[in-house]
């Protein structure tokens, strides 16, 4: 037997038929027509100036460099709150949970100083 | 070995299958089939009751044209699509604009892969597919796939949709579209944290990262919405969901009123056609989610009562799978009322909830979910927790929404520097 992932592999495969047919059902029936006024970006009827493609703001990049951080703690988490309960019951549960508390500390006080620091800030 | 099984109140239908059989090439045929065909259709009339409601909600009727009750207007909007030429921008990038769209409708696709709606048998020792659980324990899920990591998959796959976000924004080469996909961005990653952290309760009590293992879990224990962690925990998802999703109040990515329509104003005909599905796709997932982690599955509240109690499996699904269709149907109601209801948010306000708020509120929940294991799950005083948790819930919640505002509202942007002359570089710079 397939193991379960072999099947998400199957899903994944069929999701993209799924979205591709109607694709190609459209390139079969509907019209296409190509015209020069068509083919411009539309910006509310502006002609478009200058490039789009260019450097952003930093605002984005800090909340991005926050999100990793964040996101890496919550797959520390995971496995944590999945054995909890087995260890619990074996008899570590004072010490898995001090060591959980003293890592969400931390991961607080990181995001206490991002706070302090004005980086939460949407300027 | 059985214990014994109590006839149902038809006793005729109570000797009927107590377990799916076949195949497993046939279990997946039948969740192809469901894939391909029920999705979509409870999906289409999923838009179609947003359109009636908020035709409601605005004092209207809505759409009542095709067909009874504009019964068929999902059939006539898809033809239109179909047969719409689909527009291209000559300066965008062509193969990422076919790609993003497709992208986003994978991941919301992927996302009720592990959804358990039912289950495939009514004894727990009899396993025909999927994963086995812990000897003669679980009953077996009827979900596509159970994984012993179907959370964590979960999460991994609805994390995929803000690179369809992205690559939509960014291919159209269009500077509303850009603008879009950028706060879409910022959005999609903040709210991502407090969603992921509002399930490690749920994990924590149920000892899983199974989809089937956590509703077992809510068999034996109850809903895990009774408890005031899991309060906590389904309202930080539902929040979280509806911003992942790009829901009103949380639509900033796509704000008619200000960027056209936001990372998808160069798409048209069937490839919007795509993005309006995946949205709504994604609507469905997340209710469904909420309902497989917090309210219990397909059980009825306070009781196991079909699971045990009939044999026959094709009743007990009827049951089950009735249930779970009305919950989530409950908290689809729920996120429309909601757009119905609220205004847009402001992107600074926006952002402080993401990150002062949830946040920090979310870490606490799961500090709280383990006080709540130690207290009311392992040494069973569950009033001592309550008297205990939710006081230190509220007052953490109210603590945080106080500090968020702290030093008056949010700064006007570019109020400090609106008298100086900006500096040369920042001029071209979009926000």
């Amino acid at each position: 037997m397939i193991p379960n992932y072999g099947f998400i592999g199957l899903l994944l495969l069929a999701a993209v038929a799924f979205a591709v047919a109607p694709l190609v059902v459209v390139l079969l029936i509907a019209p296409s027509k190509r015209s020069g006024e068509k083919g411009e970006t539309y910006e509310c009827g502006v002609r478009t100036t200058g490039e789009t493609w260019i450097r952003f703001r930093v605002q984005y990049y800090i909340f991005a460099l926050l999100f990793v951080v964040f996101d890496i703690e919550t797959v520390f988490l995971y496995p944590w709150a999945v054995s909890y309960l087995g260890l619990a019951e074996a008899g570590f549960g004072l010490l898995v949970l001090v060591e959980m508390v003293s890592f969400l500390v931390l991961l607080a006080a990181a995001l206490v100083y991002a706070w302090a620091a004005g980086d939460l800030r949407w300027v | 070995m059985n214990p014994p099984i109590v006839p149902g109140p038809l006793p005729m239908l109570a000797q009927a299958r107590a377990e799916l059989a076949g195949p497993p090439w046939l279990y997946w045929l039948a969740w192809l089939l469901v894939f391909a065909l029920v999705f979509p259709l409870i999906v289409a009339y999923v838009v179609l009751a947003e359109r009636k409601l908020a035709g409601r909600f605005q004092d209207r009727i809505g759409p009542n044209r095709v067909g009874p009750f504009g019964l068929l207007q999902p059939i006539a909007d898809l033809l239109k699509l179909l047969t719409k030429e689909n527009i291209v921008p000559r300066a965008a990038d062509s193969a990422v604009h076919v790609l993003a769209p497709v992208i986003l409708l994978v991941s919301s696709f992927l996302v009720l892969a592990v959804i358990p709606f039912g289950v495939t048998s009514t004894r727990p020792e009899v396993i025909p597919f999927g994963e086995p659980g812990p000897e003669g324990r679980w009953y077996p899920g009827l979900a596509a796939v159970d994984t012993a990591s179907g959370l964590l998959y979960l999460v991994a796959a609805a994390s995929l949709s803000v690179l369809g976000i992205f690559l939509a924004g960014w291919s159209s080469r269009n500077k509303f579209a850009l603008i879009g996909s950028m706060r879409g961005v910022a959005q999609l990653v903040s709210y991502e944290i407090p969603q992921v952290l509002s399930l490690v309760p749920v994990i924590l009590w149920a000892g899983s990262l199974s989809l089937v293992g956590i509703f077992n879990a809510q068999v034996d224990q109850g809903w895990f919405l009774w408890s005031p962690p899991g309060l906590f925990g389904f309202v930080i998802l539902t929040i979280a969901s509806i911003a992942e999703t790009n829901r009103a109040p949380f639509d900033l990515p796509e704000a008619e009123s200000e960027i056209i329509a936001g990372y998808h104003t160069e798409y048209s005909g069937m490839r919007f056609g795509l993005f309006f599905l995946a949205e709504y796709l994604a609507i469905f997932g997340i209710a469904c989610l909420a309902t497989a982690l917090f309210l219990g599955g397909g059980t009825l509240p306070f009781t196991s009562w079909p699971l045990g109690a009939i044999d026959s499996v094709v009743l007990v699904n009827v049951v089950l799978v009735g249930v779970f269709a009305a919950k989530v149907a409950a908290i689809i109601f729920l996120v429309f009322w909601i757009r119905a209801t609220l205004p847009r948010m402001r992107v600074d306000r926006l952002m402080n909830l993401a990150w002062k708020v949830l946040i920090p509120l979310s870490l606490v929940n799961v500090v709280a979910s383990a006080a709540w294991l130690e207290l009311a799950i392992r040494r069973d005083r569950p009033l001592l927790g309550w008297l205990l948790l939710l006081p230190a819930l509220v007052l953490t919640l109210s603590g945080l929404l106080r500090l968020s505002r702290a030093g008056g509202p949010a700064p006007v942007v570019g109020r400090a520097e609106a008298h100086r002359p900006s500096p040369a570089g920042r001029a071209g710079a979009l926000r």
